[in-house]
């Protein structure tokens, strides 16, 4: 029987939806129903009793246990079961789930007094899927028990734990400890996630520290660059979001954040358990913690609200198998390790570098007190398994202990000692030791907030000042460049000095650098470094950082500077930190096959460590993870495991293939053919798969997973269309080719990037550096541009794009103006710009916007250097100063990048040497040769004796070669390619001077090699008659059968 | 809707229609302290059809909070039951008038503890309303099994006080209640198209006297 068809003061029927969230119970209103009955007399017990009936409309079964929370009640309740931390009675309903349309009834008492009972029932669900909430300054399940002197606690809404003091070491005492007692209603393993604010200052208040376990210890975990996503309410939030490792800084907005090296056991139900936390930057806002049950994802709302967590989906694991990808090569390929990074190491990786522990504030954040707890971990594995261990680092400008600025420079020196001495006593057996990170961008000199001790380092010779200065006199350098890099190296020389002093002879001894081989230089400051270490024999080796920040340019420039660095200091050299970002798993793929092959085939790169490859990763974010959580690979560890242990597959491609608009679906328009690892062409009966990854989302054409052979498979209409397509053998797929396949006619549409923030901010931010931020509405939805006027008159918003020639090109941006800012004066200025180093910068002009909507168009033009060839960032900037309309953004509602479609060339000459070498040969007056390879249909190359150069030459009819490309398709053995052995493409005139025009350098891959040069006029004339096309190989080999290089198919394509 | 009326085979209930104009067979309970009022708390209305009149909030009576009258019962778990009563209900002041705050009735089934169960076994009550002038009611409720299975079954009637935050109206009510019967009754006979109905005929008990009393509350302590 219903009663709430009877309406009288005294009953109080539905639910109510603001109850307090406190540990896991979680407030009910969707899918219950509920009556109450009105009040009763209990004449045993001398009470008013009324009756709660919940009703499940629903469906679905609702998992208990329940409670009903008895809230504004007019009469004290008369036996509860319970009182919430707020003080709120409840009584429990004995019913372990609720099924779909049943109803259970709970009797409440209250005492009795002459007064009209009323009171709301709130059901509450015991949610194990909902985190224990524990504010930062004590509330929700948590109670403060101690705050630090240094916090303070903002009563605001929302209060928070904030400080005023820097420290960039872990707490050395308890003076900026806060520490609360949790309640935990459940055992469990909890991940952690906190609701925090980064202030203005970004990278300089975004950091903390975290407990490595529950209770009273005092091993803290630095969480720094706090990235997160912005809470509702807050400028940037984005509705349904999951909140994972990732998400952006969200400057002067409390977001949530997923804090990946927080993850902690409970071991019983019912406990309190002591956490403590500790600040490290002002600036930071911790609002509150969340401990949530490990298993579960939440979304931004969830954890604002505190709903429960969904469980993730387990879908796909994969748990690699060995061994190491390099294991057996002569060249390592390690990674950071451990925590985040360590899982299935083994099955990767064969050296190891610690990430953060290795640093001497992780080591000795308290003088004298040692923490090895990481390094061993670290050292461990890698003597464990007979990986090679290299240290990072003892000499830096970063991540110090604090207190070394307190010393005077002799003591200094003695702790210097004392930290070396005591990494070679813990660690005898490392094989290389970075001595000095970041000598030119982080040296410990004091500047930029950085530690101060050079002096004291120099005090371990004062000699060596007056040394490096004659060094450079004698080397040529006039008086005040070899003073100057006197006071630049000198400490350098003796950290080094001490090194090699202190630490055993096989432990090689090497510097790191970032941004060295995209700089010209700072590879030259690198080579002056390295000469000088060498000249005195402390330097084993050199090491360049290689992430993602600093690889985005062209290739050609970064191996030019590591061939500059290896022939003009002969030292080994190592690339020690690589990360590759992608935005999305093709990009990131096609990144790795541009960059690593590079890297790792360069003679002079003995070893390549990736700064680390699994969530947890600094730049997570950025899309540089290798594998997921659950070990599925991305596709680019997918390929990478195949070509780094020369088991891929391979494929060539034609250069370009041309389609008739007319073709009738079916046509086939190319058959593709790959080869085993092993160079043997694949058959029928090979179990390989065929798939496109991209480019044919409109189905125009298909390819046959089993033959490789491209068909029409829709109407087509005229275009440049470009299939990246692989071939997988067993588990390693080849390098993903681009298959370009045109179809002509009159007006080819461009290709078109669109911005329309229909989800999100897609990727805009503010420009690094600055203090502009970008957030979004949805309800428009457009990117907020939001300005930090104060800060600077210019305000720059950027979007990160791979390298793109935007020759051609048009950008149009659409934008809502307050009229405020244009009474103020703003102009709106789009730009694209180009990556590191130079980041230069192309403008167009400087709008004056009017209020309301506009659309400013942007046809970029090159500024004569080739910058609109390589461009990475597409940008608009606010020009003020604004004397009005500070406050105000700008709603950016669309942004549309159109670029051209050129048509590769109207015509194209092959020479694919089936029957016969189609006259290639030897350069005249060398030894080099080819023998033609008829069951493999190509040309073999056979060396010009032991030298380091071999030139092949295929006579061609005189013809201007301007705009011409040329495609060479060469398959090498797989030892010839792990010799080192790198091509350039040249074309070349005929007598009498017979000049050539080069390519770039190409290094060679085990298997297919396919590459295109692009001949340049030489300003002389030459490219109007070139009369060879030409192939020079560069470094000594020798051929046979088994081990050659082989020309399958040249492709001159002209315009 | 009135029900084809089954064929009653056994009856649970003493003295279900205060035959004898007493209360013999019932008990009383004045504000959980029993049987105690000496007033007007439970009278017998009299006429041609005696019936149990329980009184509140006028002036002579002495419940604060409610008057109940119950009797134990015992249902046989082979058994179906039903449950029939005759209401008569009425208030000293309406809706109509100001100051009015509606007494009200509960009539539920017991199990010892205090707590009250619907005829359906679970916590709640068989029927309740609000006592709003003067109204008649004859329940003919089909009970759960489950009834039986209370070792303790009281059918309790019980009349209460309504109050604002401030107190009562000092208006008084009554509940009569008449030819109580719980009883068997055989399935070959049973034609009821529900569970339980409680039929509310609602006629208005013009002519009832009621026991007017002094607007005053100084004869209370």
């Amino acid at each position: 029987m219903k009663l709430n068809a009877f309406t009288i003061a005294l009953l109080s029927a539905g639910l109510a939806v603001t109850a307090p969230v406190s540990a896991a119970w979680q407030s009910l209103s969707d899918g219950v129903d509920s009556t109450t009955s009105r009040a009763t007399i209990d004449r045993v017990n001398r009470v008013y009793s009324a009756v709660v009936t919940l009703t499940n409309t629903s469906q679905d079964t609702i998992d208990g246990p329940f409670r009903i929370l008895i809230t504004n009640s007019s009469i004290e309740v008369n036996g509860a079961d319970g009182y919430t931390g707020e003080g709120i009675p409840y009584v429990d309903v004995n019913a372990e789930s609720l099924a779909g349309g049943e109803r259970i009834a709970v009797s409440v008492s209250f005492n009795l007094e002459r007064k009209r009972l009323s009171f709301t029932p709130v059901l509450q669900q015991d949610n194990p899927n909902i985190g224990v909430y524990a504010e930062a300054e004590g509330g929700g399940d948590a109670t403060l028990n101690y705050l630090g002197m240094d916090l303070t606690i903002d009563t605001g809404a929302p209060g928070y734990v904030t400080t005023l003091m820097n420290a960039t070491v872990p707490p050395e005492d308890d003076s900026r400890v806060a520490e609360l007692l949790v309640n935990f209603n459940q055992a469990g393993t909890y991940a952690l996630y906190a609701r925090v604010r980064v202030g203005p200052g970004g990278f300089s208040d975004d950091s903390m520290y975290i407990p490595s376990a529950l209770g009273n210890n005092n091993e803290w975990i630095l969480v720094n660059g706090i990235t997160g996503y912005a809470a509702p309410g807050e400028e940037g939030y984005e509705p349904d979001t999951v909140v994972d490792s990732g998400g952006e800084a969200n400057l002067e907005a409390f977001m949530w954040v997923a804090i990946t090296d927080g993850e902690y056991t409970v071991a019983n139900n019912n406990t309190t358990e002591v956490f403590r936390y500790a600040s490290r930057e002002d600036g930071l806002d911790i609002d509150k913690f969340v401990f949530a049950p490990a298993e579960l994802a939440y979304t931004v709302e969830q954890l604002e609200e505190g709903l429960p967590g969904q469980v993730v989906t387990p879908g796909e694991t994969y748990t690699p198998s060995g061994p190491p990808l390099a294991d057996g090569k002569s060249k390592f390929l390690g990674s950071v390790c451990c925590g985040a990074q360590r899982p299935n190491f083994e099955a990767y990786w064969n050296q190891v570098t610690a990430e953060n522990a290795g640093k001497w504030g992780s080591v000795e954040a308290v003088r004298d007190q040692y923490n090895w707890t990481g390094l061993d971990e670290a050292y461990n594995l890698a003597k464990d398994n007979g990986f090679v261990y290299k240290h990072h680092v003892l000499v830096w400008g970063s991540q110090q202990p604090g207190w070394i600025d307190t010393l005077t420079p002799a003591e200094q020196l003695d702790e210097i000692l004392e930290w070396y001495q005591a990494v070679n006593q813990r660690y005898p057996a490392i094989d290389f030791i970075e001595v000095v990170n970041e000598f030119d961008n982080a040296p410990p000199d004091g500047s930029n907030g950085r530690p101060d001790y050079v002096d004291g380092l120099r005090l371990y010779d004062p000699a060596v000042t007056a040394e490096v200065e004659g060094f450079f006199l004698a080397r040529g350098d006039d008086a005040v460049t070899a003073a100057q890099k006197a006071e630049d190296y000198d400490w350098i020389v003796n950290a080094f000095q001490m090194a090699r002093d202190i630490f055993p002879a096989s432990t090689q001894l090497m510097f790191n650098e970032y941004s060295v081989i995209n700089s010209d230089a700072r590879t030259d400051k690198v080579i002056d470094l390295a000469n000088l270490l060498q000249s005195k024999g402390l330097i084993d080796a050199i090491g360049f950082q290689g992430h993602a920040f600093s690889t985005g340019g062209p290739l050609e420039t970064m191996v030019n500077n590591i061939d500059r660095m290896d022939s003009q200091t002969g030292l080994d050299i190592y690339l020690t930190e690589l990360d590759i970002d992608g935005a999305d798993e093709l990009t990131q793929l096609l990144e790795y096959q541009r960059l690593f092959p590079a890297f790792w085939t360069h003679p002079a790169v003995e070893g390549i460590t990736m700064w680390g490859y699994l969530p947890g990763h600094w730049r997570e974010e950025q899309g540089a993870i290798l594998a997921y959580e659950t070990g599925v690979e991305k596709s680019a560890l997918k390929w990478l495991k195949g070509y780094v242990r020369e088991l891929a597959p391979q494929f060539n491609q034609p250069s370009l293939i041309t389609v008739d608009e007319t073709s009738a679906v079916g046509t086939q328009v190319a058959d593709l053919v790959s080869y085993d690892y092993q160079g043997s062409p694949h058959d029928q009966s090979s179990a390989v798969q065929w798939s496109v990854l991209s480019g044919n989302d409109n189905g125009l054409f298909a390819v046959d997973a089993q033959s490789g052979k491209i068909s029409v498979a829709a109407p087509l209409s005229p275009g440049l269309y470009d299939l990246y397509i692989q071939v997988v053998e067993g588990e390693y797929p080849s390098f993903t080719r681009q298959v370009q396949i045109v179809v002509p006619g009159d007006d080819l549409p461009p290709e078109v990037i669109e911005y329309d923030f229909t989800d999100g901010t897609q990727g805009w931010r503010g420009d690094y550096g600055t203090t502009a931020t970008v957030g979004y509405d949805e309800s428009i939805p457009a990117a907020l541009l939001v300005p930090d006027w104060p800060s600077r008159n210019a305000q720059e918003y950027i979007e990160e794009i791979s390298m793109t020639d935007l020759n051609g090109a048009n950008l149009s941006y659409t934008v809502n103006v307050t009229q405020g800012q244009v009474d103020g004066g703003m102009t709106i200025q789009p730009y694209v710009q180009t990556g590191g180093p130079t980041y230069s910068r192309i403008y167009g002009a400087a709008i004056v916007p009017v209020a309301g909507e506009n659309v400013i168009t942007f046809a970029p033009e090159d500024n004569s250097a080739g910058d609109l060839a390589i461009i990475e960032r597409l940008g608009l900037q606010l020009n003020g100063p604004l004397t009005e309309g500070t406050d105000d953004v700008v709603e950016m509602t669309y942004v549309r990048l159109e670029i051209p479609t050129s048509l590769p060339s109207a015509e194209t000459v092959t020479y694919d040497f089936i029957s016969d070498s189609e006259g290639m040969r030897g350069d005249y007056g060398t030894n080099a040769s080819v023998i033609h390879r008829p069951a493999q249909e190509a040309v073999s190359l056979q060396p010009n004796d032991s030298s380091e150069t071999h030139n092949y030459i295929l006579g061609v009819p005189s013809r201007d070669y301007a705009g011409a490309a040329i495609t060479y398709t060469l398959n090498v053995s797989s030892d010839l390619a792990a010799s080192g052995l790198s091509v350039q493409g040249y074309v070349q005139t005929g007598a009498p001077n017979y000049a050539r025009i080069y390519g770039s350098l190409e290094p060679l891959s085990a298997g297919s090699n396919l590459f295109t040069f692009y001949p340049q006029d030489d300003g002389s004339g030459n490219i109007e008659n070139i009369e060879r096309i030409a192939l020079q190989v560069n470094g000594a080999f020798v051929a046979d059968e088994d081990s050659e290089i082989l020309i399958e198919r040249i492709d001159a394509d002209f315009p | 809707m009135l029900n084809t009326a089954p064929q009653a085979v056994a009856g649970v209930i003493a003295n279900g229609d205060f035959a004898d104009c007493s209360y013999s067979g019932w008990a009383k309970d004045t504000d959980g302290f029993g049987d105690v009022s000496v007033m007007d708390d439970f009278t017998i209305a009299s006429g041609p059809d005696c019936a149990a009149q329980l009184l509140v909030d006028a002036g002579n009576t002495e419940a604060w909070f409610a008057n109940t009258l119950f009797q134990n019962i015992a249902l046989n778990s082979s058994e179906q039951y039903r449950l029939n009563v005759d209401l008569s209900v009425g208030s000293e002041l309406s809706s109509a008038d100001n100051g009015f705050i509606a007494d009200y009735f509960v009539v539920a089934f017991g199990d010892g503890s205090g707590r009250y169960f619907g005829e359906n076994g679970q916590p709640g009550n068989v029927f309740s309303a609000d006592i709003d002038g003067n109204s008649r009611y004859s329940l003919d409720i089909m009970l759960d099994n489950t009834l039986s299975s209370f070792a303790d079954l009281t059918l309790e009637f019980q009349l209460l006080i309504g109050f604002d935050e401030f107190g009562s109206d000092l208006a008084g009510s009554f509940l009569q209640v008449d030819n109580v019967s719980v009883t068997a009754i055989s399935d070959d006979n049973v034609t009821v198209s529900a569970p339980s109905q409680a039929l509310l005929l609602g006629l208005g008990l013009a002519g009832l006297a009621l026991v007017n009393r002094q607007r005053s509350a100084g004869g209370r302590q």
